[in-house]
C-alpha cells in the first residue's frame, strides 16, 4: 500500500477530546446517565460494551447527531456541545458503510470535499489519493453496490479521512465483516490512525477488538463508564467486577480479609490464608472477592511448587487445542476455571491424582465493588 | 504486496456478495400460463386489435378518414393539448404535496406512520365514481364550500365551482394522488437513514444534505410517481366528465361523445388509438429512464 506519509496526506494534529457530565433521556429513560471523558490528542479511544449501555448514543452525541440532555462537549477546548453536526468537522464512519449508493467511490470520498468548496481538480486528487491509501486505487469509477464488504468499508474510511478531521469516530465499522477480514482491518485502520497521528474514538461490543486496536478503553455499564484505561491496566488490574466480568474471562474466589501485611494483603479462602496483592481498602473480617483470570491460576500436584496451593478436585475439562480449560472446585465447594497451556501428552495433568490450584500474589486482586 | 493480496481478497468476496439475480429457469413454457394468455387474448387482445381495425375502417371499408378529420381540425388537436395540460398540472401538484406526504410519512414514528398510510389508502378502496360525486357535493352550487364561503361572508353569490378547471385539477389530483405518495413512500422508505448523517459528518447542512443524497435517490419514485399519475391523469373519464364544462373536454371524453351522440366508431376509434400512442410513447420513454424491476420488488 501507499505510505500515505509520503504522498499528499498531510499529517494532522489529533484533536482533544473532553466529555463533561454529558447525560442523554429518551423520554424518561436514561440512556447516558453521566459521562465525564478526557481523551489526548492522537489517542485511540475504544467505547467498549454491551448493546443498550450507551455507547453509540455516546458517539452520536459526539458526532452532534443527537442533542445532549444535559453536559458538554469540547474538541480542542472549544465547546461544540450545540454546534450542528456539519460543522463540527468530525469524520465518521458507519456501521452498515453508509455509502451513497448513487455516487462513484470517487464521488462518495470527494463528498466532503465538495461541500467545502474545493475545487474539482484538488477535489479528484485527494480522494483519490485517500483511495490509493486504502488500496482502492483501481476502483476510483465503481459503485458502492460494485465492491465487497471489505471494500466498501474501505471506502467508508477513505472518505471520513478526506477532509483532514483532527477526531474521528467509528460506529462498529467492522461488525459486518467476516473474521479474517476483520483482523485484517483492525490491523490497516490502527495503522493509518498512528500515521496519520488521528484522535479515533471506537464502539466496538468486541472485546478482543478493543484490545488489539486501542491505546485507551472505556468500558460502559448502563449509560456510564465503568472503568477507563489502558488495555493492559483493563485486563490485568480491572477497575470492578464488572469490568473484569466483560473482558475476558474471570474467577472470583470468595473470602474472607485477615489483615494486611505489607505489599500484600491476606485472605482466607477455603480455609486457607492466601497472599494477593495489597488492597489498603479492605479492612480486617469483610467478605471480599479475589479476582484471578484462569491462565493465572495454576494446577500443580505438589503443593509446595506453588504459592497460595489450595486442594481441589477436577470437576471437568475442556479441550480446546491450544490450551485446556479444566474446572476444579475447592474444599469449600467454590468452583474456578484454569486455562493450561497444551503442551503436549506428557506434560498433561493426571486428574486422579491429588491436585492443588494457586496463584502468585501479584496476579490476583481484591475486587470490592 | 499487501495491496494485491487485500484486492485477492476483496475480488473473491465481491464475486461472492452480489451473485446474479436467480430467475426462472427458461426453456420449457410453463403450461400454467395458458389459460392466463388465453384470456388475455379474448379480452385484451383482440378488442384492442378491434379498435385498430375500427379505426381504419368506414362503412365503405379502408378509409383513413378518422385520422384526417383530426389532424384537420385544430380544435381538436386543441382538446389533446388540453388533455396533456390537464396531466401535467395534476402531476405537478401531486408531485409537489406527494412528495411532502411520503417525506413525512417516513420520517416520523413507524406505528403513525401506518396509521397515516392507512388514510391514504382507504380513498383508494372506495370507488372512484362516489368520490366524484363527493366533490359535486362539496363544490356544487348548494354544497359545502360555496355555504362555508357565503357564511363568512367572503361571496355573495354562489360561486360555480364546477365546469371550471380548478374543479377538475383539484378532484384529479385527489384521486391520483395516493399513487404518487406510494410510489414515493415506497423509494423513501428504502433509503438508509445513516446515509444523511453521513452527508452531515461530511459537511453538509441539512438542506444540502437534503439536495445532494436524499432527493436524487428519491429519483426513482419520482419518475414512477410522475409516469403513473400522468397517464391515468389523461385516461381519465369520470373526473371531467362529471365536474368539468364544455370547456373542459378531454379526449376520453371526445371519444365517449362520438360513441354516444355522433355514433361515429370509426372516429371514435381514431381517437382511441392516437391516445394509445401517446400514452405509448409515453411508455417507451419511461422504460428507458425507469427501472421498473427495481421499483418495484426486483433485486437490487
Amino acid at each position: 500500500m501507499a505510505n500515505p506519509t509520503d504522498s499528499s496526506q498531510p499529517r494532522v494534529q489529533g484533536a482533544s477530546l473532553v466529555l463533561e457530565a454529558l447525560r442523554k433521556d429518551f423520554g424518561q429513560a436514561p440512556a447516558v446517565r453521566s459521562i465525564d471523558l478526557d481523551l489526548k490528542p492522537g489517542r485511540f479511544l475504544t467505547l467498549l460494551g454491551a448493546s443498550g449501555s450507551g455507547k453509540t448514543t455516546t458517539l452520536m452525541m459526539i458526532a452532534g447527531f443527537i442533542e445532549p440532555t444535559s453536559g458538554a462537549i469540547r474538541i480542542n477546548g472549544r465547546d461544540v456541545t450545540t454546534l450542528p453536526a456539519h460543522k463540527r468537522d468530525i469524520g465518521m464512519v458507519f456501521q452498515n458503510y453508509a455509502l451513497f449508493p448513487h455516487l462513484t467511490v470517487l464521488d462518495n470520498v470527494g463528498f466532503a470535499l465538495k461541500m467545502r468548496g474545493v475545487g474539482r481538480a484538488e477535489t479528484r486528487e485527494r480522494s483519490a489519493g485517500f483511495l490509493r491509501m486504502v488500496g482502492l486505487g483501481d476502483f476510483l469509477e465503481r459503485y458502492p453496490h460494485q465492491l465487497s464488504g471489505g471494500q466498501q468499508q474501505r471506502v467508508a474510511l477513505a472518505r471520513a479521512l478526506v477532509f483532514s478531521p483532527s477526531l474521528v469516530l467509528m460506529d462498529e465499522p467492522l461488525g459486518a465483516l467476516d473474521r479474517r477480514l476483520r483482523l485484517q482491518m483492525q490491523e490497516e485502520i490502527k495503522r493509518i490512525q498512528t500515521d496519520l497521528g488521528l484522535t479515533v474514538v471506537y464502539v466496538t461490543h468486541d472485546q478482543e477488538e478493543a484490545l488489539t486496536m486501542s491505546d485507551d478503553i472505556a468500558v460502559m455499564e448502563d449509560g456510564r463508564i465503568a472503568s477507563h484505561s489502558s488495555p493492559q491496566e483493563t485486563y490485568e488490574a480491572p477497575a470492578n467486577r464488572f469490568t473484569a466480568n466483560f473482558i475476558g474471562e474471570s474467577n472470583f474466589l470468595q473470602g474472607t480479609v485477615a489483615t494486611q501485611a505489607g505489599e500484600e494483603t491476606l485472605v482466607d479462602i477455603a480455609g486457607r490464608t492466601c497472599r494477593v496483592a495489597a488492597e489498603p481498602a479492605a479492612g480486617g473480617g469483610k467478605v471480599a472477592s479475589v479476582f484471578v483470570r484462569p491462565e493465572r491460576l495454576r494446577l500443580v500436584t505438589a503443593e509446595d511448587r506453588i504459592a497460595n496451593a489450595m486442594a481441589c478436585r477436577v470437576v471437568s475439562q475442556l479441550y480446546l487445542g491450544e490450551s485446556i480449560v479444566y474446572t476444579v472446585e475447592l474444599a469449600d465447594g467454590q468452583k474456578l476455571k484454569i486455562r493450561r497451556p497444551n503442551r503436549g501428552v506428557g506434560a498433561a495433568i493426571r486428574t486422579d491424582m491429588p491436585l492443588w490450584v494457586g496463584f502468585e500474589p501479584q496476579n490476583a486482586r481484591i475486587l470490592l465493588a | 504486496m499487501a495491496e494485491t493480496m487485500a484486492h485477492a481478497n476483496d475480488a473473491a468476496a465481491s464475486a461472492a456478495a452480489s451473485p446474479a439475480p436467480r430467475r426462472l429457469s427458461a426453456g420449457r413454457f410453463p403450461a400454467f400460463l395458458i389459460p392466463v394468455l388465453v384470456f388475455y387474448a379474448l379480452f385484451f387482445g383482440y378488442p384492442l386489435a378491434r379498435i385498430f381495425w375500427q379505426s381504419v375502417h368506414g362503412e365503405d371499408g379502408f378509409t383513413l378518414v378518422g385520422f384526417e378529420m383530426f389532424f384537420e381540425e385544430p380544435a381538436y388537436w386543441m382538446v389533446l393539448a388540453y388533455t396533456g395540460a390537464l396531466g401535467l398540472v395534476t402531476l405537478s401538484i401531486t408531485l409537489v404535496c406527494g412528495y411532502a406526504v411520503a417525506y413525512w410519512l417516513v420520517t416520523m414514528n413507524r406505528s403513525w406512520a401506518v396509521m397515516l398510510m392507512a388514510f391514504v389508502l382507504i380513498p383508494f378502496w372506495s370507488s372512484g365514481l362516489v368520490r366524484t360525486y363527493a366533490w359535486m357535493v362539496i363544490l356544487g352550487r348548494q354544497g359545502i364550500l360555496n355555504s362555508v364561503l357565503l357564511d363568512l361572508g367572503i361571496i355573495d353569490t354562489p360561486f360555480a365551482f364546477i365546469g371550471t378547471n380548478t374543479a377538475v385539477v383539484l378532484a384529479l389530483a385527489y384521486y391520483l394522488m395516493p399513487y404518487m405518495i406510494l410510489s414515493l413512500y415506497s423509494v423513501m422508505n428504502g433509503i438508509d437513514r445513516n446515509l444523511m448523517l453521513a452527508a452531515r459528518s461530511l459537511g453538509a447542512s441539512p438542506i444540502r444534505a437534503f439536495r445532494e443524497v436524499f432527493l436524487p435517490l428519491t429519483r426513482p419514485g419520482v419518475l414512477a410517481g410522475c409516469y403513473i399519475v400522468f397517464m391515468l391523469g389523461i385516461g381519465m373519464y369520470i373526473t371531467p366528465a362529471m365536474l368539468g364544462g364544455p370547456q373542459q373536454t378531454t379526449l376520453p371524453l371526445m371519444i365517449a361523445i362520438q360513441i354516444n351522440e355522433a355514433m361515429d366508431w370509426t372516429f371514435a376509434a381514431a381517437l382511441s388509438v392516437i391516445l394509445l400512442m401517446v400514452t405509448g410513447g409515453m411508455q417507451l420513454m419511461a422504460n428507458r429512464f425507469l427501472d421498473f424491476e427495481r421499483l418495484w420488488g426486483g433485486a437490487k
